[in-house]
């Protein structure tokens, strides 16, 4: 079944002040859909919307056509995984316990994780490359380590879409795509924000460019990514050209103490 | 679980010994046995395991759902509460207080719990941190009404009162049993059906909230299940410190941090903690017996100096 995010004309407001202002967009299918815009866009703003941690005004999101706001966050849990920016790093339990937690929406009171569940958390655990950290403790991990685990705890959730903020956050280059990378193969559809254009423009097949709480520009990387928007939203001077390698839009930012 | 079956084992063979060591020598032929080791000495190991489980569970839930290691369950001022509802009742009824000092602590600690409650909830912030200040308000507020009462009142109040929040066993008797074990029994278990929600929480409660855990009911839930097991303790058996500190502790270096073997590790470590401190108790100095609650502050205390010690 294709997954399909139908967010339509979202109006988000907080403490008096209007953080999203009508916003529409669908997403189709598997692969990353990347937020890029500046700070207080409001690109947190609306994932939280969409995961509820956060009252919608008005508007509506549909997640392959059933409103979300409907259901209750047990039912909402079972459909979407978050993996919200790190925070948890000194959190002791084991890398087992923390990936079980993936099964919390799934499982009632009295039940027990089953022979199904445990292979789940192997196979998940063998494709994030975690198989070996199984026993370790998670604040004693790296932070790509870290992130590792927490994405492999949301698809242990089995969501039909994966939620993440900046999940490339504190990583180092290495990490930074080998998570992108590995996002992007993924069954699940993923929304996310993230700061790097770059990154989006390699790895998302969708972007959505957030400016004061508006979109200012949403399509493929081709599309979006140009001269004339990035420079109108981040007030900086660029030059878009193309990455030899992958053959995506390459943003190169001009140094500003230099005028042009 | 080997570690926690083991722990098991060395709770009931410290239950046998305990029955019978103490100031009295006694032989099985005596006809006192059945006297001193059932009616005296059971009711008393079987008070020390229930306080020691109780307080170790309560505060290894509390340390948990406040994400504070430094959290007990005295935190909510259920000793002061408890104080105050002692020392009333031993002003205004002199020497006839016994029978009711456990109920009127037990209502000044449901006292202290509902103003630290109301102010949590009313709190326009609510979160963690309002809880954790108004039960100190409220314990500073409420000790300085004991101590004021006490300090207008006869001296012979005054000594019963700093006696009972020493905290004793040393009036265990079997029909306290019949209250205190299933409130400590019904309370762990249903702390341990929650288990998986309460290991979500580590991840934050946005967190835990996207996975589909009612983050504030639970936390409301604990809190409440913690009172009440912490008031009834506390109410039999006055103030002992640091068990529900400490215990926990222990048992996340020894066992697991994860909240099942949490909960049953603290329960099993608190009971056998607490059944050889009341050994100390009454077997130290011969005939005369030292409050159990100055034994675990003094072994708490240099506990936690020697962990500081060590970092």
């Amino acid at each position: 079944m294709q997954t399909q995010l139908d967010v339509h004309k979202l109006s988000v407001c907080a403490d008096n002040k209007q953080i999203l202002s009508e916003l529409s967009f669908t997403t189709h299918g598997q692969g990353i859909t990347a937020i890029v815009g500046p700070n207080g866009a409001g690109k947190t703003s609306l994932l939280r919307a969409i995961y509820g941690a956060m009252p919608v005004q008005s508007g509506q999101i549909l997640l392959s056509g059933e409103p979300l706001t409907a259901l209750t966050p047990r039912q909402k849990a079972k459909k979407l995984a978050v993996v919200t920016q790190n925070n948890v790093y000194d959190a002791h339990l084991t890398v087992e316990a923390m990936l079980k937690l993936g099964r919390v929406p799934h499982l009632s009171l009295l039940s027990r994780i089953g022979k199904k569940e445990l292979a789940l958390i192997e196979s998940t655990m063998a494709l994030l490359q975690i198989t070996a950290l199984r026993s370790r403790d998670f604040a004693g991990l790296s932070g790509g380590e870290q992130q590792r685990v927490l994405i492999a705890r949301a698809l242990i959730q089995e969501p039909e879409l994966l939620i993440l903020d900046e999940p490339c956050n504190h990583l180092d280059i290495h990490y930074q795509h080998q998570i992108l990378a590995l996002l992007k193969q993924l069954d699940v559809a993923v929304l996310m924000t993230i700061h790097d254009l770059n990154l989006a423009a390699q790895y998302a097949h969708q972007v959505i460019l957030l400016n004061n709480g508006c979109i200012e520009a949403a399509g493929t990387a081709e599309n979006v990514l140009n001269k004339h928007t990035i420079e109108g939203v981040f007030k900086l001077a660029v030059h878009v050209d193309r990455h030899p390698l992958t053959g995506a839009p390459y943003v190169f930012y001009k140094n500003q103490c230099e005028g042009n | 679980m080997a570690k926690l079956f083991i722990s098991t084992l060395l709770l009931l063979l410290s239950i046998t010994s305990a029955v019978f060591i103490g100031p009295a020598e006694i032989s099985f032929d005596s006809p006192l046995w059945q006297t001193l080791i059932i009616d005296i000495r059971l009711p008393r190991v079987l008070l020390a395991l229930f306080c020691g489980a109780g307080l170790a569970v309560c505060g290894a839930v509390l340390q948990n759902v406040t994400g504070n290691s430094l959290a007990e369950p005295y935190l909510f001022g259920v000793v002061a509460g408890a104080g105050l509802g002692a020392t009333i009742v031993s002003i205004l009824l002199q020497d006839q207080a016994a029978f009711l000092l456990p109920i009127a602590a037990f209502i000044g600690a449901l006292l202290a719990v509902s103003l630290v409650a109301i102010m949590a909830v009313s709190s326009r912030q609510g979160g963690i941190a309002t809880l954790i200040l108004s039960g100190v308000a409220v314990s500073f507020m409420l000790s300085s009404i004991s101590q004021f009462l006490l300090f207008s009142a006869d001296p012979f109040a005054s000594v019963q009162v700093m006696f009972w929040l020493m905290g004793s066993l040393a009036r265990a008797e079997l029909w306290q049993l019949a209250w205190i074990a299933p409130v400590v029994l019904i309370g762990t278990i249903l702390v341990l059906l929650v288990h998986r929600q309460l290991d979500a929480l580590v991840l934050g409660d946005e967190q835990a909230a996207a996975l589909g855990v009612p983050v504030i009911k639970l936390r409301l839930l604990m809190l409440t299940i913690c009172a009440a097991i912490t008031a009834t303790l506390v109410a039999y058996c006055g103030g002992i410190a640091f068990v529900g500190l400490m215990i926990p502790h222990i048992v996340r270096r020894l066992i697991a941090a994860s909240t099942a073997y949490l909960i049953i590790g603290s329960a099993v470590f608190g009971a056998i903690f607490m059944v050889w401190v009341d050994v100390l108790a009454r077997s130290l100095f011969g005939g005369q017996e030292i409050p159990v609650g100055v034994i675990t502050s003094v072994i708490g205390s240099l506990f936690f100096l020697g962990l500081m010690y060590k970092k």
